[in-house]
């Protein structure tokens, strides 16, 4: 019995062996096709990637924006159709219940979450209204709307933009090339993906949002200067004004602070604390 | 974009090293109880994860400086009832706002419909008050001697521009009263004191003298940054090593030895000490706190409107009390990080990120696993 086991699995052994050598010609040509494709894969996610690296500015300003809105007491409203819909909730959630311990949850909420009220709005206005109606409802001036409109189903999202721009939300677009070119100016901050592939406009809109995640939150722990009534301020003094004030330029932007107990000139670094001028240092 | 006196100071390798040279300066088998007495230092603390660099023999304990996690709740009381007087506008700084009082905070009593207004500093309490002639504007003053310069200077400003439309409720506390208290304390014994830079920008390292005097305890005035805090910790141990107690000043690009004579000639011009103040945790302390003096008096809050006075008791389960004291560490309180989260603090210590226990929280200070950098160079 082993023995003839033995024999079946040698004689086995042997016919594939010489079906692999019989295919090793076109098994390399597949295997070297495969790889193209492979190459092609990775490099068609390359210059995407590489050019919202060369737009970090965009995105860091939109994340400084945010978290100003989050900070004066707003919160995140999230919408998207179709797949973008679930995008939508992925981002509330790392606002709202933060996957890194110790990370402060953020209010944030997706408006693709409540069925009963997005088919009553479609069947009544269209889909076109359904973020728009609820943003009119729903939001405060102080929130931020977060829509994500990608490919043709997209006017929904953009009424959304609109309703919640007119109504003093910090708007932030997340889209594709297209829309990007077509419809630019319908929010405060447009992070488009220069992609024509609908699943790598995707990956990218994921590491977008969990980049302006990451950033919020950099922008809130560093915004000692804004909430905290005990903490000095570097800055330098770019022009000196009247009654002992004078403009310095600080890591958040320019302000007008009292240098009325410090000899300051202008190129000085100085130390600020609540609006007065400490020491030079 | 390099930052002067910021990238320099943060350097890992030199962290390292003198994490090491720390390391060597400890003695075998002795415990060592350092406080770093500014909010700001306990920030920077576990903002960079420095507890991880030191040696499992040095302990940090956080001292009472963060200006807003002393204020009792009975000020907070005070200054709601201040805000409810009919025409105030309150303008108060931002952390503040969440400060819980017996009967909720600022941004509660906006949401009731309260005129309470966020500013980042005086001065902009008195812009409100220029354009409100027909309001009466009251600006919430707190903090150590690093705020009350800039309170005395718009109290300055006030009178000389005639604008009559604005008063300060003053809670300005001094540092030096609140540790002698801690060293007076019998529940805790300390081996040295990181010293409050910003503070002493102000006020200078002179006052600080009869800690190393009268209580044989070193002190070192320090910087912000890591390597500020590192190298304070490296001068403590010396001193510590060698059997000294002397002051110190590691942050002398900032603070010089006699500390800025005209920021302190415009807080005596403008204000007073009161006999004795209430705070959190540490009960009331003699010659601890600022009031506007006399001369001023058309400005003092406090005068114009009057306050209950009431003493208020923190609630029950809240231990911010030994937190500011250094008995307990934030999360051995019993409602950190349960009931009493940075979104909903129920204890000031949570409410303004110098607290410790939202220094803490932010940080994931809830693991409590010490990482050993030290022991990994």
């Amino acid at each position: 019995m082993s023995s003839q086991v033995s024999s079946s699995q040698v004689s086995s052994s042997q016919v594939c062996s010489s079906q692999v050598s019989a295919r090793h010609g076109a098994g390399e040509q597949v295997i070297r096709a495969a790889a193209s494709d492979v190459v092609l894969a990775f490099e068609r996610r390359l210059a995407p990637a590489l050019d919202l690296a060369e737009h970090a500015s965009d995105l860091v300003a939109a994340a400084r924006a945010m978290a100003g809105r989050f900070a004066a007491g707003g919160k995140l409203i999230a919408f998207g159709t179709g797949a973008a819909s679930t995008d939508a909730q992925h981002v509330a959630v790392e606002f709202v219940h933060p996957v890194i311990v110790g990370k402060r949850a953020l209010p944030a909420i997706s408006l693709n979450c409540d069925v009963a009220s997005l088919t009553a709005i479609a069947a009544d206005a269209g889909l076109g209204q359904v973020f728009a109606h609820q943003l009119a409802k729903l939001a405060e001036p102080a929130d931020i709307a977060l829509g994500i409109a990608v490919g043709t189903d997209r006017s929904g999202v953009l009424a959304g933009l609109r309703t919640a721009r007119a109504a003093g939300l910090l708007t932030v677009a997340l889209t594709d090339a297209r829309l990007a070119v077509s419809e630019d100016g319908r929010a405060d901050h447009l992070l488009a993906v220069r992609s024509a592939d609908p699943r790598v406009v995707k990956e990218i809109h994921v590491t977008i949002y969990h980049l302006l995640w990451e950033l919020v939150h950099v922008f809130i722990e560093q915004a000692a200067c804004i909430t905290c009534s005990d903490s000095a301020v570097p800055g330098m003094v770019v022009a000196l004004l009247d009654d002992d004030l004078a403009v310095i330029e600080t890591s958040a932007g320019q302000e007008e602070v009292s240098v009325a107990l410090v000899a300051a000139r202008v190129g000085d670094t100085i130390l600020v604390h609540a609006g007065e001028a400490i020491a030079v240092m | 974009m390099f930052m002067r006196f910021v990238d320099e100071f943060r350097d890992g390798g030199k962290a390292r090293a003198l994490a090491a040279k720390i390391s060597a300066l400890c003695e075998p088998g002795r415990q060592y109880k350092l406080m770093e007495v500014c909010g700001g230092h306990t920030h920077t603390i576990y903002k960079h994860g420095l507890e991880d660099y030191l040696p499992e023999q040095i302990t940090m304990v956080h001292g009472p400086g963060c200006p807003v996690c002393v204020i009792p709740m009975g000020r907070i009381d005070d200054a709601m009832a201040l805000a409810a007087e009919p025409d105030v506008i309150m303008t108060s700084f931002g952390d503040m706002m969440r400060v819980p009082g017996s009967n909720g905070s600022f941004f509660d009593a906006k949401a009731r419909g309260t005129d309470i207004r966020m500013v980042y500093s005086p001065l902009d309490s008195l812009k409100i008050a220029r354009q409100n002639p027909g309001r009466r504007v009251v600006f919430m003053a707190i903090g150590f001697e690093t705020t009350a310069p800039s309170t005395a200077m718009t109290l300055l400003r006030a009178a000389q521009a005639g604008i009559g439309n604005f008063s300060v409720f003053c809670n300005h506390v001094t540092i030096v009263p609140a540790i002698k208290a801690i060293l007076d304390s019998p529940d805790l014994r300390l081996d040295g004191f990181i010293g409050p830079g910003h503070v002493s920008a102000v006020i200078g390292c002179r006052p600080y003298e009869f800690i190393a005097r009268d209580y044989g305890k070193p002190v070192v005035v320090a910087g912000f940054e890591p390597l500020d805090l590192l190298q304070s910790i490296y001068l403590l141990m010396a001193q510590l090593r060698g059997g000294e107690s002397k002051v110190a000043n590691q942050y002398s690009r900032v603070v010089p030895w006699d500390g800025n004579a005209t920021a302190l000639k415009v807080i005596g011009q403008t204000m007073e000490l009161r006999p004795y103040f209430e705070w959190r945790g540490l009960g009331f302390i003699s010659h601890s706190a600022l009031k506007v003096r006399a001369e001023y008096s058309g400005y003092d809050a406090e005068l114009l409107f009057g306050v209950p006075g009431v003493r208020v008791a923190d609630p029950k389960a809240c231990q911010c009390g030994e937190v500011l004291k250094g008995v307990l560490k934030p999360w051995e309180c019993k409602i950190f990080g349960t009931a009493c989260t940075p979104e909903s603090p129920i204890g000031t210590c949570m409410v303004s990120q110098e607290g410790a226990c939202a220094a803490y929280y932010n940080y994931g200070r809830i693991r409590r696993t010490r990482v050993k950098e030290a022991s990994r160079s």
